[in-house]
Order: C-alpha cells, then sequence, then structure tokens
C-alpha cells in the first residue's frame, strides 16, 4: 500500500481505494483481516483516525465487516458484481492496449497473437 | 464517546489569569491534540490534569472511574512530562534513573537506557553525563520523553513534546506515539499541546482548540475536515461572501478564510471554490476567528 | 527509615547528596591545611595563633551552611520557578514522598552537625580555638531550625532576611570570644548551655512547624 501525503485525493480515500482493488483481484479473499486500524496508522505513518475513517467507508460499501475484538474482516463478494467489476477493468486495460498498438502501428492480427503467446506463458 | 477523561466545569484562577470553566473529553484509544496559541491556557490546563497544580473548582474522571489525582494508582498511569525544566538543573540521566526508578513501579531501566540510545542523549550508563543545565532544550525534552516512555503508561499527557525537536527527531517522536497506540490495542490514549500543529498533524486524531482559557471548538480531526472548509475567492466576490466567512484573508487581488461545510453550495453559487482543510489551516482559521470574536 | 530515605533519593537522585560529600571533602580538606600550616615553625608564634583565632571561626559557619544547602534543596522544589517543580509534583504520593524527605534532610543534617562539632571539640582540645564548638553547634541547629519555618516561603527577600541574622550573631560570637580569648578569658558556661537549649528549642519547633505544614503546603498550587 502507498499513501501519496499532498495528494489532492484524502488520504483516507486512497486507502479504501487500494483495499477495494485488492479485495475485487482477490488479493484480500473473503474471511481475511485487515491490518489492524492502529498497526496500519503506525506503518503509513498516519493519524488513527484517518485510516478509521477509510475502514468506515469500506464497511458502508460492505466490502469489510467488523469483527467484535478482532478487528475486519473481507465480506463475502458478490461474485457477479466481483465479475462485472473485473469485465470492466478487462475492458480499460484492452481499450489501452488497442490504442498503444494503434500508436506503434501493430494491426489486429498482430496484437491477436501478441495476446495469444503472452496468454500461453501464463 | 468512549472516554478516558472527562472534565466537568473545570476551573483554575489565578489573579490575571482563568481557565474555563471546561468541559470536555478525551477520547480513549487516540491521540488528542490541544492547540492553541502561546497563553491560551493549555500548560495550565496540562498541569492541573496531571496534579502538578489544583483546580479551583470543577471535577475531571480518569480512567471512566476515579476524580481523585492524588490516587497514586491514577499517578502510575500517567505519563507526564513537561515543557522545559522539568527536571532539576543538576541533574544527568543518572538521576533520573535513579529518581523515577524509586518514584513508580513501573520504570524499566533497561528500557530507559535503550530509549536514550535511540534518541540519542547520555543515558544512566554515559560517562561523565551532561547536566541538565549543559544540555540543550531538545535534548532535556528527548531525556524526559525517554523517562516517560520507559514507564507502562495507560495516557500520556505530554507538553510541547515537539516544539523543542528537530524535525527529524519530530517524527521519530510521532512514530513513537503511533506505536504506543497500536500498542495499546485502543486501550492506550495520547494527549499532547502544540501551538504548532503542522508539525504534528499526522499524529492528531481528535483536537481541542483553545483561547484565552476557553475550549473554542473540539472534535474528531475527519469531522472536523468535514464540517469546515477553506474557501478561496477573487477579490471582488469579496463582498458578497462576507457574511459567510468565519475568518478571513483578503488582498487586491484573492481571499481566503474559513467557512461551514454547510455554506459550500451557496459560496460555489457566488464564485467563490472552497477545499478540505488541513489541521493547520483549520487552527489557523479558528483561532483567528475566537480572537475576532472575543 | 527506609521510606525516607527512598523519598530523599527521589528528591536528590545522586546529585544532591554528592554536592554535599564533596562540601564536606573541601571542608576537611581546608582544615587540615590550615592545621598543616599553623604547625609550620615559625619565628613570630603569634602569627600562627593568631591566624587561626581569626580564619577558624569563620570557618566553622560553614557548618551550618552544610545542613542549610541539604534543607534548602528539597524545599526549593516546592517552588514553582525551579526546575524540577513539576517532575516532583506529577510524582504517585508525591505530598507524603515531600514530607519524608525532609524529615531524612534534618536527620541528615543531624548528623553532618554531629560529626562537624565533634571534629570541632577534638581540635578544640589540641589548639586554642576561638569560639567553642557548643557556641557553633548551637548556631547551626538555629540556622537549621530557622530553615525549616522558612522552607516553604517562595519570597526570595524573606528568606535572605530571616537566615543572614544568624550569620551576623556567627560574626558577632566568634568575634566577642576571640577578644575574649585573647584577655584569657571564656564565655561562661551559662552562656553556653542557655544558647544551645533556646537553639535546641527552636530547632525542635522548626522541625514539627515543617513536618506538621509541609504535605498541605505540597499542594497549594
Amino acid at each position: 500500500m502507498k499513501i501519496l501525503q499532498n495528494s489532492d485525493i484524502p488520504i483516507y480515500k486512497q486507502i479504501a481505494g487500494q483495499f477495494k482493488e485488492d479485495i475485487m483481484n482477490g488479493r484480500l479473499a473473503e474471511g481475511d483481516y485487515l491490518p489492524s486500524i492502529r498497526g496500519l496508522a503506525r506503518d503509513l505513518k498516519i493519524s488513527v483516525i484517518t485510516t478509521m475513517k477509510a475502514y468506515e467507508q469500506l464497511t458502508e460499501e460492505g466490502l469489510i465487516a467488523p469483527v467484535q475484538g478482532k478487528g475486519y474482516i473481507v465480506n463475502p463478494q458478490d461474485r457477479e458484481m466481483v465479475k462485472e467489476q473485473h469485465l470492466r477493468l478487462l475492458e480499460q486495460h484492452l481499450q489501452n492496449a488497442i490504442e498503444s498498438a494503434k500508436l506503434a502501428g501493430i494491426d489486429r492480427e498482430e496484437l491477436v497473437n501478441m495476446i495469444n503467446l503472452l496468454y500461453d506463458i501464463e | 464517546m468512549d472516554s478516558i477523561l472527562t472534565a466537568k466545569g473545570l476551573t483554575k484562577k489565578y489573579s490575571k489569569f482563568t481557565l474555563g470553566g471546561l468541559d470536555f473529553e478525551i477520547p480513549r484509544g487516540f491521540a488528542t491534540a490541544l492547540i492553541g496559541a502561546n497563553g491560551a491556557g493549555k500548560t495550565t490546563l496540562i498541569d492541573t490534569l496531571c496534579g502538578v497544580i489544583r483546580a479551583t473548582s470543577g471535577e475531571v474522571t480518569y480512567f471512566g472511574e476515579d476524580t481523585d489525582i492524588e490516587e497514586a494508582a491514577i499517578r502510575e498511569k500517567i505519563g507526564y512530562c513537561a515543557s522545559s525544566s522539568f527536571f532539576p538543573q543538576g541533574w544527568t540521566a543518572k538521576d533520573i534513573a535513579m529518581s523515577m526508578e524509586l518514584a513508580f513501579d513501573s520504570f524499566n531501566r533497561e528500557k530507559f537506557r535503550t530509549l536514550c540510545e535511540q534518541l540519542d542523549v547520555d543515558s544512566d550508563i554515559t560517562k561523565k553525563p551532561k547536566p541538565m543545565y549543559k544540555q540543550s532544550d531538545g535534548n532535556r525534552m528527548r531525556l524526559s520523553l525517554a523517562a516517560v516512555f520507559a514507564r507502562e503508561t495507560d495516557l500520556l499527557i505530554l507538553d510541547e513534546p515537539g516544539s523543542s525537536l528537530d524535525p527529524l527527531m519530530r517524527d521519530r517522536l510521532c512514530d513513537r506515539l503511533r506505536e504506543y497506540l497500536d500498542d495499546g490495542n485502543g486501550e492506550k490514549s495520547i494527549v499532547f499541546s502544540t501551538h504548532n500543529i503542522a508539525d504534528m498533524e499526522n499524529a492528531a486524531d481528535y483536537a481541542i482548540f483553545m483561547d484565552k482559557g476557553r475550549i473554542i471548538e473540539s472534535g474528531f480531526v475527519e469531522d472536523l475536515k468535514d464540517k469546515y472548509i477553506i474557501a478561496r475567492g477573487e477579490a471582488a466576490d469579496y463582498d458578497k461572501a462576507k457574511h459567510l466567512l468565519m475568518s478571513h484573508s483578503k488582498n487586491r487581488t484573492v481571499f481566503d478564510g474559513l467557512a461551514l461545510a454547510e455554506n459550500a453550495e451557496e459560496l460555489a453559487r457566488l464564485g467563490v471554490d472552497s477545499e478540505a482543510p488541513t489541521l493547520q489551516q483549520l487552527s489557523i482559521g479558528l483561532l483567528k476567528y475566537a480572537e475576532e470574536t472575543r | 527509615m527506609k521510606d525516607m530515605l527512598r523519598s530523599f533519593r527521589i528528591f536528590t537522585g545522586n546529585y544532591t547528596l554528592k554536592t554535599v560529600f564533596q562540601m564536606l571533602l573541601a571542608f576537611v580538606a581546608v582544615f587540615a591545611a590550615i592545621t598543616l600550616l599553623s604547625l609550620i615553625p615559625v619565628e613570630d608564634e603569634s602569627f600562627a595563633e593568631g591566624f587561626l583565632t581569626a580564619f577558624l571561626p569563620a570557618f566553622s559557619l560553614f557548618l551550618p551552611l552544610c545542613g542549610v544547602f541539604l534543607l534548602n534543596a528539597i524545599y526549593s522544589y516546592n517552588n514553582p520557578i525551579t526546575p524540577g517543580f513539576k517532575y516532583f509534583h506529577s510524582l504517585p504520593d508525591s505530598d507524603t514522598a515531600y514530607a519524608q524527605a525532609i524529615a531524612a534532610a534534618n536527620l541528615f543534617t543531624l548528623i553532618i552537625m554531629v560529626l562537624g562539632v565533634t571534629g570541632h571539640y577534638i581540635y578544640s582540645v589540641f589548639a586554642p580555638f576561638p569560639l567553642s564548638p557548643m557556641i557553633s553547634a548551637a548556631l547551626a541547629l538555629l540556622t537549621t531550625g530557622i530553615t525549616n519555618f522558612i522552607g516553604n516561603v517562595k519570597n526570595q527577600w524573606v528568606r535572605i532576611f530571616s537566615v543572614m541574622p544568624i550569620f551576623c550573631l556567627a560574626g558577632f560570637a566568634s568575634g566577642f570570644s576571640s577578644a575574649m580569648l585573647e584577655d584569657g578569658e571564656r564565655i561562661p558556661d551559662t552562656v553556653i548551655w542557655i544558647s544551645l537549649g533556646v537553639a535546641i528549642a527552636v530547632y525542635v519547633a522548626g522541625l514539627v512547624y515543617a513536618l506538621a505544614t509541609c504535605k498541605k503546603k505540597w499542594r497549594r498550587e
């Protein structure tokens, strides 16, 4: 996780955003615990209340839930919604790839070949 | 609010200055900043809370149950240090360790030694340690902090801990404060005073703003940042927006000022932009507002 | 006793006892140096004698000073302008510790005095010492007693002017007895015992007053 102290985006939104991303792409799975509020504040060198606000936002959005005495746990995510999110992300990345390809003068066939090649390596 | 300390009508009267009557709470598990100009009464308040001086009237409840600061058990749980001249002039780190070991049950000499090393000051085993009067303000504060952190406490009350430290040491202090809160797991709390919150902006969760012995505003920092805005506009729009500004500064070209967030839309209609305040901007705005409406 | 010692060390660290020890050492060293000096055979014997007569009484005033220093070190911490005031006032049971530290300082002062007076007495057996050890003990007790009375007074002028008469008295006593010694006379025993009695009374009153009031005075700010 990285935080920009002088960014226009409030710090709590940055934190919430990054956890959201982690939950969407599965880096944080259902049932995982988020770092403790005070532990994260300590690591990120920010105030406790800022971290708390980020967690509150995630809780409101239903992504995580507080567990008495244990911190915050990642909620089971709606599969369809997660897939939707992934699809949107994928679309965006492909859009970027197509744009880059056009700029570099790579045609459709060549691009598809590249994707096939990379898919196999994975 | 789950509070570690509650004050009701707390008053301290001097011939030329009166603190209070103050009603406030300090939240448990957080760092609270007492923000105010020099002479606002921060030190008087801290000294009263720690039993160094006695309140003229009013009551303070500590840890949710006790009200008598003379109670030794309460003092054991409070880690206090003053902003200057905390220890006797002739004392060295050795005297401090010796005295505190006898005075407090939980003072840990090894921890003190390690902290002194971390904070880069003479410890109790330094050969020819320097007495207080030969040390800089910054070094004295570091020693006081090492002494406080070498104890097991539940509440730190620190008077201007950052003011005499250089930026690097202040950063280390903020780290240590967050570490303290983390180790406490929501049970340990901090109160510190400052006249320059910019230095410790990222260490404050709750803020109490003081002016001339009164509390003018208090709340969790994130809530206060939602409550207020900094309005910025062109000088030509100033007269129209004036009635919505709490405090302002204006020149030929532009003006800015503190306003309530609920007025943001109306300000926008007048062509005035607004942004979320930093704690520093908030304290300047609020203290200025207090000064103008005294 | 153990509590008294503990409280005393809380208030003084290593620092005060070290200072007192250094003062005593300096005292003994100068005393020894003067003694050695007076043993140097000189043609005019009255020089050594005159030297002793003039210098030693003044020097024996050092004795009450030691005690006053120790006590004032503790009392000063009840003055907000003294660095350390806030530290000591924030300690658990700080008022009890203060009272015990004062009691301990009085005890140490008495020990220093007994040592000093004994040394003084031994010395006066060997050499014509102008000031009776009993008078010097009386002066020391008087000073300590008054220090106990004014310990918690914040006004510096009051403090200075209450101790000053003692030193004037000391100067007067030593001058007076030196003059008497030159005439081959001594201060009459009854005068000595009466002054000692008065001094003891003042001292005891001072101590009782100090111990009875210091806890309350500690919490006055």
